[in-house]
């Protein structure tokens, strides 16, 4: 048994979903020989689910707590100013951190024709944390793909190379219908991009109405209720 | 057992077939981290069940077959096989998908399933008893996926700081946890333990 593995960040990455491809394989070999380290799986999962909901008692500490400027002189007005647009960004920043959602191709055959390779190209950027080619690729397939597939890693790509608005469009694109595999991460994502576009009072609606319509994605009402009321 | 707990396939005794020393026993553990793996691979509770019940059938097989000498081979030879009973699955599904190759596979949370309503609540209401700093650390770690090195550099402390207090909330946690008679009887014993 290798003691290699016995490291709380690769047992939490595990846990997140966000340990790397090159490691899993290793680790999950290594978990059915290790007892500890299946507890803390085990721990770490449940705690997962437990800290995503929102809390009444950690809520308060995540509300954005606005300064009080009343009676303060001009100088120091300027300084709160600075700090409280810093801690926009910051918390921006924070809301609009995403995980990329993982693509393993599995190809069942050759691409046929030249959309599907398009496609394929796409992905193969995509898997390979390209963005910028991504997107332009998967730009391109889907002028003729309008499939949901195609909408949402373009919609990923896109805010990933920093293009947040019309990430915004792509992925509310594959949220449609609601009742194809996409919509649900797609409605998250979509909320994503719109945080990355400041705009997160319509990230916070877009929840809300996913989470009305009868979402059953928990992240949607958590991600709602983390973003500050207006 | 938070999934259906693992029974002896098509009814066979483990003691009327092994030949190998503490066969049931490792099995038994190789069970727990089966089913991890087959649910974060899979995240779905049906298809993870299926997946750990055939590859404890096909394991039972080699194992009688004589392709299994020592016991140290049992985990390796069971990690082979659950792969490829996964890939079956997955293709499986494909095959019912139209050929979808690409639905993503991060799909929220597929460890939550591992996790009881029971025990969910047991650990919200142990969480509470932390200290807000000490949730957000869990949750940057363990919702994020943040490493430590990358928090105690944005906190400007010491990771090893950081990675002691993250310690102290996961054994709070477990304790308390403990306490409340969530965890399993066999999990009891020790609280987890960082380790470099």
């Amino acid at each position: 048994m290798s003691s290699r593995w016995h490291d709380s960040d690769t047992v939490a990455q595990y846990v997140a979903g966000t340990l790397s491809p090159e490691l899993l394989d290793g680790f999950e070999e290594h978990l059915l020989e290790c007892d500890a380290c299946r507890r803390d799986v085990r721990l770490g999962a449940a705690a997962r689910i437990a800290l995503r909901e929102p809390s009444p008692a950690a809520a308060p500490a995540q509300r954005r707590r606005q300064p009080r400027v009343v009676g303060i002189v001009a100088a120091l007005a300027a300084v709160l100013l600075v700090f409280v647009t810093t801690r926009r960004a910051v918390e921006t920043r924070r809301l609009g951190a995403v995980i990329p959602p993982a693509f393993v191709a599995t190809p069942l055959r050759a691409p046929t024709d030249s959309v599907a390779l398009l496609v394929d190209r796409g992905m193969a950027a995509y898997a390979a944390s390209d963005y910028a080619d991504a997107a332009t690729l998967l730009g391109r397939a889907a002028a003729t793909d309008s499939s949901a597939a195609v909408a949402f890693y373009l919609g990923v790509a896109l805010m990933l190379d920093g293009q947040a608005d019309r990430a915004v469009a792509e992925l509310l694109r594959a949220t449609q219908p609601r009742t194809n595999p996409y919509a649900s991460d797609a409605t998250y994502f979509a909320a994503k991009a719109l945080v990355r576009a400041h705009r997160a009072d319509s990230a916070r609606a877009l929840l809300l109405s996913a989470v009305r319509d009868g979402a059953r994605d928990a992240r949607l009402g958590a991600f709602a209720d983390s973003i500050a009321r207006p | 057992m938070l999934l259906s707990p693992w029974k002896p396939v098509h009814g066979g005794r483990l003691t009327g077939t092994r030949t190998l020393p503490n066969l049931d026993v490792r099995i038994g553990e190789i069970v727990d981290g089966l089913e991890i793996v087959a649910m974060r691979r899979l995240g779905d509770r049906d298809d993870a069940h299926d997946a750990v019940q055939e590859t404890v059938a096909r394991l039972l097989e080699r194992v009688r077959a004589g392709a299994i000498a020592t016991e140290e081979e049992i985990a390796p030879v069971a990690w082979g096989i659950v792969r490829h009973v996964i890939a079956d699955i997955l293709r499986a599904r494909q095959r019912r998908t139209e050929g979808r190759d690409d639905v993503p596979s991060g799909a929220p949370g597929p460890l939550d399933a591992l996790v009881s309503a029971d025990e969910a609540m047991k650990v919200r209401v142990a969480l509470a008893q932390l200290s807000a700093d000490d949730r957000t650390l869990l949750c940057r770690c363990f919702v994020d996926g943040e490493r430590i090195g990358r928090i105690a550099a944005e906190l400007g402390e010491p990771a090893e700081r950081l990675r002691k207090r993250k310690s102290r909330a996961l054994q709070r946690l477990a304790a308390i946890i403990t306490q409340s008679g969530a965890r399993r009887g066999h999990e009891t014993a020790a609280a987890p333990v960082e380790q470099a």
